[in-house]
């Protein structure tokens, strides 16, 4: 019997909101059936400051993505991003109870429960308890059942944001008449995707450089180890291009995209490049060096600051870790590896997604929304959809039908 | 937004906070959206009742509206019709009112038809019709008998006889002997109700005719005398076993029956009319055996029996 769910994806993001939908059959095969962009409107730094501009843009992306698929979503995969989100490390540690000194489950059940059972400030809630490596008896393991030691350790990593700031972009989604299924934190959908097991293994930073922030995620022996949100992106630099050059927004947005450098070019000091380059009223020359000063100094900053980050800077400084990778819209940016590798010290590339996705999907701007379909796909703790992923076609087919 | 302390308070998964998908739509994509599944939904609603409808109507009209299916003639035309009744009516007439066809297959007669053509005249109570291969069609005639015959005017004034059968069905004689016919009482004190398919049959007739076939059976010289029967103090009645039944004689101009015991009443009507002797049966202008255990008798001209001595 075939069974499959449909599941969308959605990304608000300052710029733009981005809606894949995605059928899963036989909880073995993803199919991307569907896509829906909309410009963003009621957005800033990744989080919704106008609840009706945000809800049109969001609910325009999603009707564009049902209408492309042909069909209606069961649920939906919210991505989270924003300066709000916050993040600990907690972890526990337990005596192996039994006389023995071999692990059983009920061990790891009460370390599990001691290590998610921190409190939390008011009116905020956990996105992700990410659990890090067993140690027993100071040794990193997979999993210890059955296994001989007396002290177990564990640790989680934990995202929360706030409850506020979540029930908007969740109501978003419910005024469209869907239930949000999970909320995955955008850094580790897109880290996710553009990283190999191999890069998360060796130690790997991505840095997710969004319009109105920049999420990085550090993954460290397959694992999570930090993440955290940077409220940098790429509208800052339109915004320092805008002020620096005299120029409107919009012009300085097309200057970064088709002329814009990351790095500084000693021999092209002296080139020009047209505002407009129609020659219409308005357009002038204007110093290539000049708009690639502006980019430079915005981005070294950015970097600098996610490499002295407090969690991050011993990394570097102990070499734990083996590359670095950019993804989202800002990353396409021409040079921004060359600065990079300035900054960290280590090999950065941009990030690319995988092979399996169409062409029209390639570019890191999908990458979140890639990353939270694969996240429904297989991340999901089986028991909480085995009821709506046993659904044969033909139910699905009869709701689809009467529009349930 | 002001938040309640302690709805949030203990709050620790992003789970707990509540969703209200389905609640009113806030733009217009969702309020398109929402309009559409509900159209699609009343579109679907109307086409699988329509498609329910339609199907029940067709069924329906093919239960009550098919037609005997045209079969070909596989057999030989029959040559013999074989026509057996109970009753007056000769074979040749009933053979002419079927109306059969010439070279006409035994699977081409419409039974029902048929059956119907010949139940269309009141004599005739039942019709059975029977294919007997390989060439025979076998028709059986179940009469009405008259009990009763009654005398109505026609539209052009004229007085004809109808005969009334023991269920009070009202019927033109067709071809029972005048013998027969004229030995009959009369029925009176009934009203006929004519309508397209014929007279309505009358009711109580059935309490009437018991007492008539038990005269005729066991008490045939008192029935032989009898000329009418009236009914209108039975039909007046609030039951057909209330009032009582009149019937002129020859001889004894009122008889009273009582609708019930009517074996005793014709006792002791046969024992007044014996006990007064032959020619002292007429002085007897009145006789109510509607009291069953003492009849009164009235006799004509003061002539009553000298008393006994």
């Amino acid at each position: 019997m075939v069974t499959s769910k449909i599941i969308g994806a959605v990304e608000i993001g300052t710029s733009k909101v981005v809606v894949l939908i995605g059928e899963i059959v036989n909880e073995k095969t993803l199919n991307i059936v569907g896509m829906g962009v909309s410009s963003s409107r009621g957005v800033k730094k990744g989080e919704i400051i106008d609840f009706n501009a945000a809800s049109d843009c969001t609910h325009a992306a999603i009707m564009a993505a049902e209408e492309s698929a042909g069909v209606r979503a069961d649920a939906v995969y919210l991505a989270q991003s924003g300066c709000h989100l916050e993040t600990f490390f907690n972890d526990a540690e337990v005596t192996v109870k039994s006389s023995d000194n071999i692990v059983h489950r009920s061990d790891v059940r009460r370390l599990l429960s001691e290590a998610k059972s921190k409190q939390l400030p008011e009116y905020r809630a956990i996105i992700h308890h990410i659990r890090n490596g067993f140690i027993l008896d100071g040794m990193p393991i997979d999993d210890p059942e059955h296994m001989e030691g007396h002290k177990l350790r564990v640790g989680y990593w934990n995202i929360h944001g706030s409850v506020q700031k979540m029930s908007d972009s969740i109501h978003i989604i419910n005024g469209f008449g869907l239930q949000v299924e999970d909320l995955i934190v955008s850094s580790l959908a897109s880290g996710k995707m553009v990283t190999t097991d191999e890069e998360r293994k060796a130690g790997v930073l991505v840095l997710d450089i969004g319009s109105g922030s920049t999420d990085f995620v550090l993954f460290k022996n397959g694992y999570v180890v930090y993440s955290g949100v940077v409220a940098v992106g790429g509208d800052h630099i339109t915004n320092d291009l805008s002020i620096g050059l005299r120029t409107n927004a919009k012009l300085a947005e097309m200057l970064k995209v088709k002329n814009g450098k990351a790095t500084l070019e000693p021999k092209s000091k002296n080139d020009k490049v047209m505002l407009i380059g129609d020659l219409t009223i308005g357009d002038r020359s204007i110093s290539r060096s000049a708009v690639c000063q502006i980019i430079n100094a915005r981005m070294d900053e950015l970097f600098k600051l996610i490499r002295g980050d407090k969690h991050i800077a011993p990394l570097f400084s102990n070499r734990e870790l083996a590359s670095v990778v950019l993804t989202g819209g800002a990353s396409k940016l021409n040079g921004i590896e060359d600065l990079g590798e300035k900054v960290f010290g280590l090999p950065v590339i941009k990030g690319e997604n995988p092979s399996w996705v169409a062409s029209d999907l390639a570019s890191p701007d999908f990458s979140t929304a890639l990353g939270l379909l694969y996240f429904g796909f297989s991340y999901k703790d089986e028991s909480q959809f085995t009821e709506q992923r046993k659904q044969t076609k033909l139910i699905r087919g009869m709701k689809q039908l009467l529009g349930f | 937004m002001p938040r309640n302390k302690s709805s949030h308070s203990h709050r620790s998964s992003w789970k707990k906070i509540p969703q209200r998908a389905g609640k009113k739509p806030i733009t217009r994509e969702s309020k398109i959206m929402r309009l559409r599944r509900m159209v699609r939904f009343i579109i679907i609603s109307l086409s699988t009742g329509s498609v329910v409808l339609g199907l029940s109507l067709l069924g329906y009209y093919y239960v009550n509206t098919r037609k005997a299916p045209a079969i070909h003639a596989t057999a030989a035309s029959f040559t013999n019709i074989e026509i057996e009744t109970d009753g007056a009516l000769p074979s040749p007439w009933i053979e002419s009112r079927m109306g059969l066809e010439q070279n006409l297959g035994l699977m081409q007669i419409d039974m029902r038809a048929l059956k119907a053509e010949l139940e269309r005249f009141p004599q005739i109570k039942e019709a059975s019709i029977e294919r007997r291969f390989p060439n025979t069609l076998w028709v059986g005639v179940h009469e009405r008998f008259p009990v009763f015959r009654i005398k109505v005017k026609g539209s052009n004034a004229e007085s004809q006889i109808l005969l009334v059968d023991d269920a009070g069905f009202v019927f033109r004689n067709i071809r029972f002997p005048d013998h027969m016919i004229n030995d009959l009482p009369f029925l009176a004190g009934v009203k006929l109700y004519d309508t397209e398919k014929g007279y309505l049959p009358i009711a109580g007739v059935s309490r009437l005719a018991e007492l008539f076939h038990i005269a005729r059976r066991e008490f045939p010289k008192l029935a032989e005398n009898w000329i009418i029967v009236f009914a209108d103090q039975l039909i007046m009645a609030d039951s057909f076993t209330e009032g009582y039944i009149r019937v002129r004689s020859k001889s004894v101009k009122e008889i009273l029956f009582s609708p019930k015991e009517f074996r005793k009443q014709l006792e002791k009507l046969q024992y007044i009319i014996d006990s007064q002797g032959g020619s002292s049966v007429s002085s007897m202008s009145r006789v109510n055996l509607s009291l069953i255990d003492q009849p009164t008798v009235v006799f004509a001209n003061n002539s009553y029996p000298k008393p006994y001595q």
